[in-house]
């Protein structure tokens, strides 16, 4: 059978995006089956149908990860993939279903919170510790490298993470 | 008891109150789902997401009790604790109720 791979780079801040470039590819007849390298999302051939695909994030993978994924089946949701902590989940867009994983504003907003401390903060945070490494070795042009690079970055993800907090 | 968990529970949110309702008796993540939706008409649904991190930070708030797992599913049962939270939040309602129907106290 012939699979179909693109590359896709979404952001921590993305998987709103991510959710529903699975699904837009669903509707074409493409099923997504996982990733590889991170950034190839594969699919293979399907029937086109209207499937809702949804991201949680849980930082301990390990923990309780049988449990964890049988709540979301009991509730009839697929686990497809997980990509770094991100959990991708798939159910038929049924009329009268629950098609949500979050219903209420709060625990959204918790999960968006634990991307940015466990993510966001601590990515902050290597990049100042290298900085301080490049520092104490006196390589300027390496400095300049990783800010020009860092910074926009950073700010960009502030930015979404900002706007992601305040819908 | 601790005020600082009165702060955070105090008043509660639809999905917490039905969670420590429904944990009165020992039950795992979907039945407390289900529970819910029978004593709402389903007007109150609780989506997995949210279940899942309701019920971690219950625990973790010594809320609710971790009792046994079967076949992969996590049975939980309110506390002491919860169900002081719980009383103190029954009241309030009790109370808005009351007031609702213009009765003074």
């Amino acid at each position: 059978m012939k699979t179909k791979k693109e590359l896709k780079l979404f952001l921590i801040t993305d998987f709103e995006n991510e959710e529903n470039y699975l699904s837009d590819m669903h509707r074409k007849g493409w099923k997504f089956i996982g990733t590889q390298g991170r950034l190839f999302y594969c699919f293979e051939p399907c029937e086109p149908l209207d499937v809702v695909y949804k991201i949680d994030f849980k930082p301990n993978t390990e923990k309780d990860i049988d449990s964890y994924r049988q709540l979301y089946q009991d509730y009839g949701w697929e686990h497809v993939a997980t990509i770094n902590n991100f959990y991708i989940f798939r159910k038929a867009d049924v009329e009268d279903g629950d098609l949500d994983i979050f219903s209420d504003e709060a625990s959204k907003k918790a999960m968006i919170k634990q991307i940015f401390t466990r993510r966001f903060l601590r990515l902050l945070f290597i990049y100042i510790v290298v900085v301080g490494l490049g520092l104490f070795a006196k390589s300027p042009g390496f400095i300049l490298g990783l800010t020009i690079t860092a910074v926009p970055l950073t700010l960009y993800l502030a930015y979404r993470f900002y706007q992601l907090q305040k819908n | 008891m601790k005020d600082k968990i009165k702060r955070v529970y105090i008043p509660m949110t639809e999905t917490a109150f039905y969670i420590l309702f429904a944990l009165q008796e020992e039950r795992h993540g979907y039945e407390i789902t289900q529970r819910t939706k029978e004593l709402t008409g389903g007007q109150v649904v609780i989506s997995p997401g949210t279940m899942y991190g309701t019920l971690s930070k219950m625990e973790k708030d010594g809320l609710i009790t971790f009792v046994k797992e079967v076949e992969k599913r996590k049975l939980y049962r309110i506390t002491v604790l919860g169900q002081e939270v719980l009383a103190i939040e029954l009241a309030r309602i009790e109370r808005l109720y009351r007031n609702s129907k213009g009765e003074v106290s």
